[in-house]
């Protein structure tokens, strides 16, 4: 589902944007630093402290993404489904070890922490026309 | 609601990255020079023990040859807690001597965590958590460190550290960047990764031969210091400066000791392994040798000992540099005996020949200095080396049953022979002439038939080279004793056998040069086209013949018996085999066969595809390949039988192009009498 | 009442994302390029690009809960206005100049890093999308992200 060309929109060089909704029905829009390509069909995003999205999907896991290509600006509307999230085991691994190296750089050791990978799947994968 | 489809495990999906190995396999099969070149420097790596030329060999390959245009390496210290840079390139002024604590940045978390860490996009990261930072910082709401500098670029986007382990010790971390965002993909990761293991056992290596020199250093300071105060003593104090002379006297012996003892106690490749009690017991294939002086007792009863002591020394040092001229190692001496091995430290191709060769160089250099001769024994075989003995007097020993025999096939061995046991007989056939030897009982083995090794099988002797019934052998086997005479007279300052014995390439100039000049007499004997013939000098022809491959020496012997060469490997062991001939020709003032020789390589690159070449090329070409193709040889499989090499020729890119007189006669030179090889016919049109 | 310091920032250079969701809870986000706020009816008109509306058009017709962010480029400040549909309507020719001004301002504030970011962007035809603000929240990350602003307390 998630072609080649969509990687290096996924490598946070810009900043993403999701969208999620809580079940009374509000929809919530915010920043995100990175959306990991995890595989064909699965991105993931880092969960390191509690906010309106992270509620929001453990209600209703319905939630969309833009990314952004730094090279070329294309951007990428993803529809995504919140399915599981990983407080250990390789993915975790691979977001917490750059986040280690961000954090001691910034002086943010111990206080920019990674709690849990979420882990979403992918619905639907579109280009965006934004720039004709 | 309808039940959500069962998705794999994400975890399992990860573990199991068959597609991104798949696509790194194809773009591998791309890259595969880097690898080559990786072998390579690989390879240089573990060849040197000097810190200092690890580190720059490692930083040069990063640039020139991997395209990285900022790395540096960092050393942890002995606590693991630091990391110092040791070397750098691409940064202005250089950062060696910075330090960075574990932990801290890509390169510190990369240490820490022993992880391979690849990041695109650092700056923006940095950028947005300061900013996050600087608000936290505002509420007041966390004590926080402070900012770190780390010794890279500034704006580094792209960053690729790589831990370097060996065993469970964290010995530093090799690290890449940019200021490109993204600019190391999986493939950089794994061809870093290659290097960043070789690099890791090189520094692990050096810094433990350095501590090697380090303790020399410290008995060199100690030295120095009782010098000094030995000569500020005043004369009068004797019994004082007796004590001090007798210090310093016993310092500069432990010095001397300490040296030569290292170097006389094992392999120099396992020295560093051994002063850190890490060098294990390994299982080796190899060729074990003993020798001994037949009736050396009786020879020295009437000598004085110095006199004895004297002759003994000079052989083992002739035996020596015969020995280490075939890549052999002297384990030990006993009495008039040596013990070799042939294969240890590390394995390598050719040490079963290498062994017997040694031993019939030996015969042949040193066997006459006793007036009753020597004895050598070989076996081959699996043996257990490492470290032997009481702990301050071990030496590096093999151990092993295949030991106990090449014992006694030496035993066995007829006076001023090379004998081997009878196991060896399948391997050694191919190049040597064999003789069996009388059955013997042998206690504890059984009964035991060696073999004698008369020696090198003889060109016209071997039939996989030259068929009995050709013209050659009929006609021209007399200019093979022309070219060994020449060999001996004007090229005597060439040991031929041992550039041979590198790739098994036995006798092969001295055959080159024989088909090449018997294949002129006959085309100068047949009668047509005299002319063309007569132009061509045979002296010069047969020195380049023999000169051909002269370059061998500076070649590795593993290069050279690689079976798995790629074509880009083949042309630079091309390339660096001619560069080496040149050298060599200018040193023995051999130059004038140069371009003869240059024109043959740049046949043989492409087969004569391309362009023209003068008939002494052709000459030399058709022999070598045809030796190549017939001697059998380590890097290929079995040789070719002679009509088939000869088909070969035929089918030259060169024999395709016309009629070549110098091909379609050598086959006619060579070929069994009852075969038939035409040049491959090409019809002139179709007729449907 | 929207306090004035938001207003200024909502029409200077921000980037801004308008979020809706359907019948069934399913969200959908795209750009707008330009707002206006009118801060004594705490109503803002963003202004969004055609070629990205559909979805968020049909969701208002559905329901017209609309989530409006913006954040700055650079600094990362950022602000969530939450409320419900007043109108939709194309946009005048006084506002596509708006968002033209906007896209100058925001490729200066780029300039050092990518200004082609902004200048690739088709901005019209757009729709002005008025929506009256319930809440507002600070997004900006860091200590108190998610805060809810107070509007009443707010001068």
């Amino acid at each position: 589902m998630l072609p080649d060309e969509i990687k290096p929109a996924m490598h946070g060089t810009i900043p993403s944007t999701i969208v999620t909704c809580s079940l009374a029905g509000i929809p919530n829009v915010t920043d995100i630093s990175q959306v990991w390509y995890v595989d064909e069909t699965h991105v993931a995003l880092s969960f390191q402290f509690f906010s309106k999205t992270h509620r929001n999907v453990r209600e209703n896991p319905f939630a969309e993404v833009i990314v952004r290509d730094a090279q070329n600006f294309q951007e990428w509307y993803l529809e995504i489904q919140f399915d599981h999230s990983e407080e250990s085991g390789p993915l975790f691994d691979a977001m917490d070890i750059e986040l280690e190296a961000i954090a001691s750089m910034t002086g943010m050791s111990g206080i920019f922490k990674l709690h849990a990978a979420d882990v979403y799947r992918v619905l639907s994968v579109r280009k965006s026309k934004s720039r004709g | 609601m309808a039940a959500e489809p069962q998705v794999p495990s994400v975890r399992d999906q990860l573990v199991d990255n068959q597609k991104i190995i798949d696509r790194l396999n194809t773009e591998l099969a791309r890259k595969t020079d880097e690898v080559r070149i990786i072998q390579q420097i690989s390879s240089e790596i573990s060849s040197t023990l000097d810190l200092d030329r690890i580190l720059a060999i490692s930083l040069d390959a990063m640039e020139t040859v991997l395209g990285f245009r900022h790395s540096m390496i960092l050393l942890a210290s002995g606590d693991e807690r630091v990391l110092t840079v040791a070397a750098s390139r691409g940064y202005d002024g250089g950062r060696t001597g910075a330090e960075i604590p574990l932990g801290q940045g890509v390169l510190g978390v990369a240490a820490r965590r022993r992880r391979v860490v690849r990041m695109g996009n650092v700056a923006t990261q940095r950028a947005y958590l300061t900013g996050v930072r600087a608000r936290t910082e505002a509420a007041g709401q966390a004590a926080l460190e402070p900012t770190v500098e780390m010794p890279g670029l500034a704006d580094a986007q792209s960053q690729l550290a790589i831990p370097l382990v060996v065993k469970d010790r964290l010995v530093g971390v090799l690290g890449v960047e940019s200021a490109t965002a993204n600019a190391f993909d999986e493939l950089d990761e794994m061809l870093l990764s290659i290097v960043g293991n070789q690099v890791a056992t090189g520094i692990d290596n050096a810094r433990m031969h350095l501590s090697a020199i380090e303790r020399s250093r410290q008995l060199d300071a100690a030295n120095a210091e009782l010098s000094r105060l030995n000569e500020t003593l005043e004369a009068g104090v004797a019994a004082r400066t007796a004590e001090l002379s007798a210090a310093l006297d016993q310092v500069r012996r432990e010095k001397e000791l300490s040296e030569t003892l290292l170097r006389r106690m094992a392999p120099p490749e396992v020295i560093p392994l051994m002063l850190q009690d890490r060098l294990l017991a390994r299982r080796l294939d190899v060729a074990v040798m003993f020798t001994d002086v037949v009736g050396f007792t009786a020879y020295s009863s009437g000598m004085e000992p110095d006199e004895v002591f004297s002759q003994l020394n000079e052989f083992f040092g002739a035996a020596g540099e015969i020995i280490g001229r075939y890549r052999g190692y002297i384990n030990k001496t006993n009495g008039d005996g040596i013990m070799a091995l042939f294969g240890v430290p590390f394995e390598s191709a050719t040490y079963r020949t290498d062994a017997v060769l040694a031993a019939l160089a030996m015969q042949r250099e040193t066997g006459a200095q006793f007036p009753f001769g020597m004895r050598i024994g070989i076996n081959t075989g699996t043996v257990t080396a490492g470290m032997l003995g009481p702990p301050d007097k071990s030496l590096y020993d093999v151990i092993g049953d295949a030991v106990n025999l090449a014992s006694r096939v030496e035993a066995l061995c007829p006076r001023g022979g090379v004998s081997v046991s009878p196991q060896c007989e399948d391997v050694l056939k191919p190049w040597f002439q064999l003789e069996r030897l009388e059955e013997q009982e042998v206690k504890g083995v059984g009964r035991l038939t060696c073999l004698n090794v008369l020696g090198l099988k003889a060109i016209a002797e071997d039939e996989r080279r030259v068929d009995p019934t050709s013209r050659f052998a009929a006609d021209y086997l007399s200019v093979i004793e022309e070219v060994e005479a020449m060999k001996r007279e004007r090229l005597g300052v060439i040991d031929f056998i041992s550039l041979q014995a590198r790739d098994l390439a036995l006798r092969h100039n001295e055959a080159v040069a024989s088909y090449a000049v018997a294949l002129l007499r006959m085309l100068r004997a047949d009668g047509a086209d005299a002319e063309r013939w007569s132009a061509v000098d045979e002296g010069a022809l047969m020195t380049a013949a023999l000169l051909h491959d002269a370059g061998k020496h500076v070649v590795e012997p593993a290069r050279l018996n690689d079976r798995n060469l790629d074509g880009a490997g083949r042309e630079r062991l091309r390339r660096d085999l001619l560069e080496g001939t040149l050298r060599t020709l200018k040193q023995i003032d051999a130059d004038s066969a140069a371009p003869l020789i240059a024109d043959l390589y740049r046949f043989e690159a492409t087969r004569g595809a391309e362009g023209e070449f003068d008939t002494a090329v052709e000459l030399l070409a058709a022999a070598d390949i045809y030796d190549a193709l017939t001697a059998p040889k380590i890097y290929k499989g079995s040789p070719w039988r002679i009509v088939g090499a000869l088909a070969e020729l035929m089918r030259l890119p060169y024999c395709q192009s016309q009629h070549r007189p110098v091909f379609t006669a050598f086959a006619e030179l060579m070929k069994p009498s009852s075969a038939v090889i035409a040049p491959r016919a090409r019809p002139d049109f179709l007729i449907r | 009442m929207i306090p004035e310091r938001l207003v200024d920032f909502v029409h200077g250079a921000v980037l801004a994302f308008v979020g809706t969701r359907d019948a069934r809870l399913r969200p959908a986000v795209t750009w707008a390029f330009g707002a206006r706020v009118s801060a004594s009816t705490d109503e803002i008109t963003a202004f969004v690009p055609d070629v990205e509306i559909d979805r968020t058009r049909s969701n208002l017709a559905h329901n017209g809960v609309v989530a409006y962010t913006a954040v700055g480029p650079i600094s990362h400040e950022s602000y969530q206005f939450k409320g419900r549909l007043a109108g939709m309507r194309p946009t005048t020719e006084e506002e596509r100049a708006v968002q033209e001004i906007l896209r100058s301002k925001v490729g200066a504030q780029l300039a050092m890093f990518r200004p082609e970011l902004i200048t690739g962007y088709v901005l019209v035809p757009s729709t002005a999308l008025t929506f009256k603000v319930d809440q507002v929240f600070v997004q900006t990350p860091g200590p108190g992200a998610g805060r809810q602003l107070d509007l009443s307390a707010e001068p």
